[in-house]
């Protein structure tokens, strides 16, 4: 997951130096051009390499409160404002990140509880650490660092993070643009040596009135009668830092853009493609029905390194809303085909394992407890009755966050992976003849018989050329 | 050199037993796993073992429907209390592990004895509460910082999928497999008897006897994960051609002995040439075997009182040499006086974690809250801040993580030479020499394995 060429110079990437010298860090906060409740555009300004820690700010407004308290999605924060993410030279797309929250979702599953709690909460409002029930001595709830309890079985978010409906005096958000796209976390884009103008565009979840299935603001069990959400347009801004070295290093940049064989790199963006998988009726207790679908992966000519399939029922989720990826009661057996392939020998099913070969492709562990991935320890699957996770519960159900029973986090970051990359930091595998092909087993049971909404992320190699000013990309 | 493929693999065991369902209660206690000889890299970090995990209260007559345990009665049904150690999880059910080169005979690479013993002292020494919490209870449910919560994750048949922690594993990223390498790999796992892996309290619970005698663990359905990398055409002609090399790599020894006075001088004799480090934990000789104690706890030494191992023996003073002449330390650890006010005894802490190469890290269970039973988020009134009822607990559970350990060699990491020295540890303590301590110490060495077209060798 990283850019692979070498031939970028040090300068654009975006390493800690022990030693700054010779820099002039130029601060910027831009206003967009262009703003509405969709959609928001920010011109970079052509000056110096454009930092990649630089953020986006917004303010998200619930059009009604009444008496209740909104809160942002726990598992992503202010990730859930963005639906789709893109950056632009002139009218070319260096990236393009749709379905942003699944990629915040993940990309924040494998930060410590600490970091969540002081580094990322603090920008995106988000807040999902589970740690020790403090009202039953066996179980697990939402962790008594991160959420304040105001008696052992209740707790809540920070006040100071909640969505107010004034415009003014209200929480503001921000996401990195490095979050928004996952080239420029290896890359600072010199973008006062390109001829175009670079552009941030960003198309915006919307939460209307009556919508059940919550998207950019959540609330407590108060809810009001109106759920629509609106953006604080005024809020909008860019914050961006140039940096500028002395000239014989801006020099030695510009003359490799300007040299016959520029700056070529090879970089790393995401597609996307989304499927259903068809539930299924009249389970009875003590039975399992199991169904076999395959799914094709949009992957098809392009050189792959990893897929990621996040898979979500249709219910409301008051904590959650729609930012997760719900494991059934019983977890299926998954396999791929890549290039008429088996990639497992025998489809997976030991939900342990899945969660390894997810923390391969993210190349760190996922910070979320057993109960967080999936129903394993919840659900026994040797009882015929099938009393799903109320069976076992791990997560204590008589904890309430905002409200809600906390467990209702229990199997949300169900997410599986793939790894095609050939080797450690090694190159992707080319997917020649056909699209990646996803097998699934189902099991049914009586808790569970929903269809379920497959999204895959599909992270591939893209080439990049700066040359002459100019910034050439392939598809 | 280039990799052109990297591809997952995934073995079952050679001797599948009935219904898949390894104990050492139905007599089917070795699980034996082999990786062929192939020309390619094994890439160590990607071995799991994968399967489920089932704790038995008693062996059902259907083997589908299993009389699983219901600890602390969160089933809502009548308490059935049984459980692992939740710091070493499922890998005390592994009284032996031996990983040998298929080439050459079988040639032992390492053979580590007592897994979980290892593990309920190294782990916590590398990794905190959330990670104990967080991932290490996603690739294996029984473990948790808290015992009780992992023992409630057993409550049903639970799946794992966890590193084997050897030497030989943790302490090289890539491994040779083919003709100029290991030749393949055979792994085998012997597992303990079910009292020494258990815990339970369920004798006595409620008037009820004769529970205890019936429990135990079973691994189902096994297999052996791995990633193989695979090299272009030449590189793998080459690597298929028979030449010689070497190679290094670690691997951990057990060795026991007995304490049972207040000044102990104990030698081991390792045998090996590169030593880095030993590590020693200590228990209630009474307590191994035995399902009513944990087997694997590394609780602070106790004399016996009315036949309960319950009176603290405080450690005062440890000396570490070799040959009789004190290295790689010149002085005494005194914790004297810090035992005796039962406060941290932090050289020995820092020692021990010296010994893990994790003196530096912070990535660390061990607290005075694990250590002396100190809550550490606390008010102003030394109330635990986090917890509003002041009898449960969040934090992990206060039970010391007390052992001795010392890094030979924490400059160069090359080992020290103990092929025909003596290593002795010297302990004196509160003991009172009617209260017999078993002692398990592990010492981890750096090998080196020579391959040839005759064959392969192994030189500690």
């Amino acid at each position: 997951m990283s850019i692979i060429n070498t031939q970028i110079p040090d300068l654009l990437k975006p390493v800690t130096n022990t030693v700054m010298s010779n820099v002039d860090i130029y601060t910027s906060v831009l206003d967009p051009i262009n703003k509405s409740q969709s959609r928001v555009i920010f011109n970079i300004e052509k000056r110096g390499i454009l930092n990649s820690g630089s953020r986006i700010q917004f303010s998200v407004h619930p059009q009604a409160l009444g008496t209740s308290k909104a809160f942002l999605p726990c598992h992503v924060g202010a990730g859930a404002f963005v639906d789709t993410a893109i950056l632009r030279a002139g009218s070319k797309i260096l990236a393009k990140t749709e379905k942003f929250p699944l990629h915040y979702f993940i990309s924040r599953a494998t930060q410590s509880h600490s970091q969540k709690q002081n580094m990322s909460m603090v920008f995106d409002g988000a807040a999902d650490n589970i740690g020790m029930s403090p009202n039953t001595d066996h179980r697990m709830g939402p962790d008594a660092s991160t959420f304040k309890y105001t008696s052992k079985t209740a707790c809540t978010g920070a006040a100071r993070f909640s969505p107010v409906l004034d415009e003014n005096d209200c929480p503001v958000f921000s996401l990195a643009l490095s979050d928004l796209f996952p080239m420029m976390r290896n890359l600072m884009l010199p973008v006062g040596m390109m001829s175009e103008i670079v552009s941030v565009e960003l198309l915006l979840n919307q939460q209307k009135t009556g919508d059940t299935l919550l998207k950019t603001c959540m609330f407590n069990t108060t809810a009001p009668t109106n759920v629509s959400t609106k953006y604080g347009l005024e809020n909008f801004k860019m914050y961006l830092d140039y940096l500028v070295y002395d000239s014989t290093q801006m020099n030695k940049i510009q003359a490799q853009v300007m040299s016959a064989d520029g700056i070529p790199f090879v970089y790393n963006d995401l597609m996307v493609g989304s499927t259903q998988i068809d539930g299924t009726t009249g389970v009875t207790a003590g039975v399992v029905s199991s169904r076999d679908d395959s799914r094709e992966i949009p992957s098809q000519g392009n050189r792959v390194n990893s897929v990621l399939v996040f898979e979500k029922n249709n219910l409301a989720n008051p904590l959650s809303g729609v930012h997760r990826s719900d494991a059934p009661r019983l977890t299926p057996e998954i396999n791929f085909r890549v290039n008429d392939k088996i990639i497992y020998p025998k489809a997976i099913k030991n939900p342990s394992l899945m969660r390894h070969q997810l923390e391969k492709v993210l190349g760190s562990k996922i910070t979320v407890s057993n109960a967080g991935y999936s129903f394993d320890t919840m659900v026994d699957e040797s009882d015929p009755a099938f009393q799903g996770a109320t069976a076992n519960p791990i997560i204590d159900p008589n904890v309430t966050l905002e409200g809600h029973p906390s467990n209702v986090v229990e199997g949300n970051l169900f997410v599986n992976a793939l790894d095609l990359t050939k080797g450690p930091g090694g190159s992707g595998t080319d997917v020649v003849s056909k699209n990646i092909l996803f097998e699934r087993k189902a099991k049914f049971c009586v808790d569970d018989q929903l269809a379920r909404e497959v999204t895959f992320l599909v992270n591939y190699e893209r080439s990049f050329l700066l040359k002459n000013g100019l910034v050439m990309t392939s598809a | 050199m280039s990799i052109i493929n990297t591809q997952f693999n995934e073995i079952i065991p050679l001797n599948v037993p009935a219904n898949a369902e390894y104990s050492h209660r139905n007599g089917s206690s070795i699980i034996q796993f082999q990786i062929p000889m192939s020309p390619t890299l094994l890439d160590c970090r990607s071995v799991r073992l994968n399967g489920k995990l089932r704790l038995n209260a008693q062996k059902a007559t259907n083997f589908n429907s299993p009389n699983l345990p219901d600890n602390s009665s969160n089933k809502s049904g009548a308490l059935i209390d049984m459980k692992l150690n939740s710091r070493c999880g499922v890998s005390s059910l592994f009284e032996n592990i031996t990983i040998s080169s298929l080439g050459s005979g079988n040639q032992t690479l390492e053979s580590v004895r007592s897994l979980g013993r290892l593990m309920s002292l190294t782990h916590p020494l590398t990794h905190t509460q959330e990670e104990y919490d967080t991932y290490l209870n996603g690739s294996d449910p029984s473990m948790s910082s808290k015992n009780k919560v992992g023992a409630v994750c057993c409550n049903t048949e639970t799946h794992f999928s966890i590193p084997i922690n050897t030497g030989l594993l943790q302490g090289n990223d890539f491994l040779p497999i083919g003709m100029n390498g290991l030749r393949g790999i055979e792994i085998s796992i012997q597992l303990t008897n079910d009292a020494n892996s258990l815990i339970s309290l369920a004798d006595g619970t409620s008037g009820q006897t004769g529970l205890n005698a019936n429990m135990f663990p079973s691994l189902l359905d096994l297999s052996l994960s791995y990633d193989l990398h695979h090299f272009d055409a030449e590189t793998t002609q080459k690597m298929s051609t028979p030449s010689s090399g070497e190679l290094d790599f670690n691997s951990y020894a057990q060795q026991t002995q007995v304490l049972n006075s207040n000044d102990s001088t104990l030698t081991f004799n390792f045998g090996t040439r590169k030593t880095l480090s030993s590590i020693s934990s200590f228990i209630p000789t009474t307590s191994i075997n035995n399902i009513n104690q944990d087997s694997f706890s590394t609780d602070r030494l106790k004399n016996i009182n009315a036949g309960v191992y319950s009176v603290e023996a405080d450690l005062k003073r440890l000396t570490v040499s070799k040959d009789g002449v004190r290295a790689p330390i010149d002085f005494e650890i005194e914790t004297d006086v810090q035992a005796a006010a039962d406060r941290p005894q932090v050289e020995r802490i820092e020692l021990l974690k010296g010994a893990m190469n994790s003196d530096e890290n912070e990535n660390c269970l061990v607290s005075v809250n694990t250590e002396n039973g100190i809550k550490t988020k606390l008010d102003i009134d030394g109330n635990e801040v986090f917890s509003l009822d002041k009898t449960i607990s969040v934090e992990p559970d206060a039970k010391p993580l007390f052992g001795v350990g010392i890094n030979l060699d924490p400059i160069t990491q090359v080992g020290r030479d103990y092929s025909t020295s003596t290593f002795n540890l010297r302990i004196e303590s509160g003991l009172d020499g009617k209260s017999p301590i078993h002692m398990s110490n592990y010492s981890l060495s750096k090998n080196t394995l020579m391959y040839s077209p005759e064959g392969v060798s192994v030189s500690s």
